[in-house]
């Protein structure tokens, strides 16, 4: 495929208006026909509010299920003919060899994530640069607002052990803030007080982003290329999922991801969108306009702003740079939740601060495009509980019907030429928007089968349609629990109920949804589903049928949530060649080296259990080692006030009296962030006689001993009574 | 829950009703054996692992506050020994570093920072308290051990970026808006695909 140069300032806007008009006339040349095919099926049975408003809701869901239809039509067709304007075509890579030297760094904003998975990824990126030949202009910078003390001693500890492996000393930094305001976007915005100045740009990775050396290259090329480009997000691939729900999603991604992609990137083009990681940001633009102010008022849609990425790209498209998706940039992938439970938990987050836009759809200067990407982010999660109002009224429209005489709808409307019953009309409908629903998968195999190589590295096409047939079958499953979920988190959101942020679990972890979690978190949907079951069989056994596939979804929601968080249900699909992709067939070497460190770090002495809950606060106080790096780290101060050096004096003489449980949460904070008290309780605790000290610390003290417990036999046991 | 090591040799185990209660030993000779212990857990958490190194630094560290404590017999021997194996560690410290200024226990934590950061050495558990010269290799990295977790910070204003919350009618937009001929031909477009639905609505309703 040759494809023209491409000069992004060259973009006439003309081509971006006459491409949103086709995209807006196949919209409506699909959704028009449904809704009035919607209007005919009411208008049979006579007009009612329930009916108005039934109406409506369809008319705004039904435009969104065409919008994803239409995206991957044209997604489909641009892939074939190419896509002459593509922010990659900018820059002949093959011939654009030149060392690098605008000065970048990649940062990695992270908050009590898995340390070890945050730092094979930082390995696998740096190694990838330095294999480049690129690490000369790069820094790597991880920063961490995690206020759990076990992950911050264990960032500062893996940190320097990354360091000193990589010699990597004065190239990748670690910055850990003691207050973490404004969550990410705050990290970003401090790292760019204190450093921005010292970069041209700054390549954003999420804690489970791995980025290859060729791809952060290619990014700083683009920028180089493009002054006018404040910010090109990539489109990362989801790898590394072991459970069936991260395996499923990886491979619904990977094979329909690229149609839909290029589909966006056709309407968008230099008014695209930020998500948050894996692109690459102009600093001078982003510091000097894009710093995100607090919203008026309080509550969930005041305050600071919890979703910054789509707010940045506004404000960087309002200050003139074009924002621009690099849909075919190879290497750039992120890891997704393993199981439903988390991955209600990562939208619950996503949820409110999407919300939180909708004051921002009318904010003063910002580009129309902005204004419909704050209200996609929006729809895409107010659309769960708009469907389930949408059932709801289904079944009381139903419940109507069935009690109108059949002969006052007989041969109405539509039906006079077309000879529908009404209940074929609303099957024609019903067939209608599943075609629409399931568009996209299938113009991805089309996409695929001019691909044999890609189509090979899925596994074959056997392997391709039967997970498919799983993917579809499984989500359509999973699809009404979401509903439920995002419904909830909404109403909890407009009851002014803030959003907790913290870490997801993934892979591993995630698959470790115990049965008491999936019962905890799925008894109300199930019993939802249980009681919607016996409504829609009074009302009609029809109706019931018709539900069938939503019903069964809630009613075993527990079974469904607890078997796709599963390891060993989704590794064994693996083994079957099930959800494979060509990420997993054909891993490029930053995969390779991401998940060789991760199996091949050594099993650790098991930490006894007492121990485990406070194993930084003992790694900080007696590790000698990890104790010198974390005080080297924290900031030296001036003089302390006598009263704070008193209180000092007071918990770390709790501490080691004591133990840790003598201590809230904040005050082991506290005394972890107190350089002084980090080394005196070093000395105390090793110098106190036996017993001075708390039975934890002893333990504690154990733990490092040299001498390996005795063997139990019938003589030492005597010997210990 | 106490491992086995900590019931035989720091603690002696006796029975209340049934459940072992553990309390610490009293003798000095025991009180002698946990100082050497310590020590040793302490050489140990320092990620010296020859028995041979480890015994030797324990026996003369504790040999050492056996003889100290005859001065002062009320003091510890866990708190003797230990504070014995500091005063050998910070003088080692400070030698290799060349350190000369600064207070012992701020130079220990530098000293323990500079052995973390040359770990991968070869040889320095070997040297570490030992009685001869420090391997000049091992001193040089040792002095030139620097922990950098971020440059030199050049602070930079990043202004919060004003909103406000009321379109203008009058503003501009900066993006392209539906005019001229797009404008007709997109509005001829949309007018026929709705034209021919409600004809046929009109037609049959």
């Amino acid at each position: 495929m040759k494809v023209a140069h491409f000069d992004p300032a060259q973009l006439d806007p003309q081509i971006r208006r006459d491409r949103r008009v086709r995209v807006a006339t196949l919209l409506l040349a699909l959704t028009a026909p449904a809704v009035m095919v919607m209007a005919d099926l009411h208008w049979r049975t006579g007009y009612d509010l329930w009916k108005v408003l039934h109406l409506a809701i369809f008319t705004l869901l039904f435009t969104l299920v065409a919008l994803g239809s239409v995206q991957a039509i044209i997604g489909l067709v641009i892939r074939r003919r190419g896509e002459p304007f593509a922010i990659t075509h900018s820059v002949d890579f093959a011939t654009d060899l030149e060392r690098l030297d605008a000065p970048t760094a990649v940062v990695m904003p992270i908050c009590n994530e898995e340390v070890r998975r945050v730092i094979e990824g930082l390995r696998a990126a740096y190694e990838s640069v330095a294999a480049s030949g690129q690490l000369a202009a790069c820094d790597f910078y991880l920063l961490s607002d995690s206020n759990n003390p076990n992950r911050w001693i264990e960032e500062e500890a893996a940190w320097v052990a990354l360091t000193q492996e990589l010699a990597a000393h004065g190239r990748i930094f670690y910055r850990k803030r003691r207050v973490g305001i404004n969550k990410k976007a705050g990290n970003i915005a401090d790292f760019c007080r204190r450093w921005g100045s010292r970069y041209k740009y700054m390549v954003v990775l999420d804690a489970d982003s791995i980025m290859s050396g060729g791809a952060i290259s290619k990014l700083v090329r683009l920028m180089e290329r493009n002054p006018g480009v404040g910010l090109i997000q990539g489109v990362p691939m989801l790898v590394n999922g072991e459970t069936i729900l991260a395996r499923l999603q990886q491979f619904a991604s990977r094979l329909y991801g690229p149609c839909a992609s290029a589909g966006l990137n056709y309407w968008t083009l230099s008014e695209a969108n930020y998500w948050g990681h894996n692109a690459i940001i102009r600093l001078d633009p982003f510091i000097r306009h894009c710093s995100l102010p607090e919203l008026p008022g309080d509550g969930p849609f005041g305050g600071r702003i919890l979703s910054h990425d789509y707010v940045e790209a506004a404000l960087m498209r309002r200050a003139g740079w074009q924002v621009w998706l690099a849909t075919d940039l190879d290497g750039n992938y992120e890891e997704c939740p393993g199981n439903l439970i988390d991955l209600a938990k990562r939208d619950r987050r996503w949820l409110q601060g999407n919300l939180q836009h909708t004051r921002l759809i009318v904010a003063r200067g910002l580009n129309p495009v902005n204004r419909v990407h704050f209200i996609l982010g929006i729809l895409s999660y107010l659309a769960s509980p708009l469907w389930l109002v949408l059932l709801v009224l289904s079944g009381i429209i139903a419940w109507h019907v069935d009690r109108m005489d059949p002969a006052r709808y007989a041969n109405v409307g539509f039906a006079q030429h077309l000879h529908w019953s009404l209940q074929g009309q609303s099957i024609t409908l019903f067939a209608y928007t599943m075609a629409l629903l399931f568009l996209p998968k299938v113009l991805a195999l089309f996409d695929l089968k001019r691909r044999p190589a890609d189509a090979q590295a899925f596994g074959g096409w056997s392997a391709i349609i039967q997970g498919m047939l799983l993917e579809t079958g499984i989500f359509t499953l999973l699809a009404p629990v979401l509903m439920l979920f995002h419904s909830k988190f909404i109403a909890l959101t407009l009851c002014r109920q803030n959003v907790s942020w913290g870490s997801q679990r993934r892979g591993r972890e995630g698959a470790a949804a115990a049965w008491e979690e999936a019962i905890g978190e799925h008894w109300g949907h199930t019993l939802a589903g249980v009681v919607s079951a016996v409504i829609a069989y009074r009302i009609d056994p029809r109706l019931a049928a018709w539900m069938s596939p939503v019903l069964l979804g809630m009613i075993a929601s527990i079974p469904l949530s607890f078997i796709t968080g599963s390891l060993d249900a989704g590794l064994a699909l693996k083994r079957h060649g099930i959800f494979l992709t060509p990420d997993e067939t054909q891993p490029t070497p930053e995969l390779i080296s991401v998940t060789q460190h991760m199996e091949g770090v050594e099993p650790a002495r098991p930490v006894p259990d007492e121990l485990e809950g406070d194993y930084g606060l003992l790694q900080a106080v007696l590790d000698p080692y990890v104790n010198a790096v974390h005080g080297a780290l924290l900031r030296s101060k001036d003089e302390l006030p006598s009263a704070s050096e008193l209180r000092f004096e007071t918990l770390r003489s709790k501490l080691v009296q004591y133990g840790p449980q003598s201590l809230t949460p904040k005050e082991k904070v506290a005394l972890l962030q107190d350089g002084e008290s980090v080394r005196l309780l070093h000395d105390q605790v090793w110098s106190a006689p036996t017993e001075e000290l708390a039975p934890w610390w002893r333990v504690a003290i154990s733990h490092y001993s040299r001498v390996a417990p005795l063997p139990q036999t019938p003589f030492s046991r005597q010997v210990a009574a | 829950m106490f491992t086995g090591s900590m019931k035989g040799r720091l603690f002696r185990g006796r029975r209340r009703g049934g459940e072992a209660v553990i309390r610490p030993v009293a003798t000095l000779a025991e009180r002698w054996d946990d100082a050497f212990l310590r020590v040793e857990s302490y050489l140990h958490a320092h990620g010296i692992r020859s028995p041979m190194i480890v015994n030797r630094i324990a026996t003369q560290t504790v040999d050492e506050a056996r003889q100290a404590a005859v001065a002062d017999p009320a003091a510890e021997p866990v708190a003797l020994a230990m504070a014995k194996l500091q005063q050998a560690m910070a003088h080692w410290y400070r030698t290799v570093l060349g350190e000369q200024d600064l207070p012992e226990e701020v130079l220990r934590a530098k000293g323990r920072l500079a052995l973390v950061m040359n770990r991968s050495e070869p040889g320095w558990t070997q040297q570490f308290l030992a009685p001869d010269s420090v391997h000049p290799e091992l001193a040089m990295a040792l002095r030139e051990a620097r922990l950098q977790p971020g440059p030199e910070v050049q602070l930079t204003n990043m202004p919060p970026a004003p909103l406000e919350f009321m379109i203008n009618p009058d503003e501009r937009s900066t993006a392209p808006g539906l005019r001229g001929h797009g404008l007709v031909q997109a509005a001829a477009l949309w007018v026929f695909i709705l034209g021919a639905l409600g004809a046929a609505w009109a037609a049959s309703h």
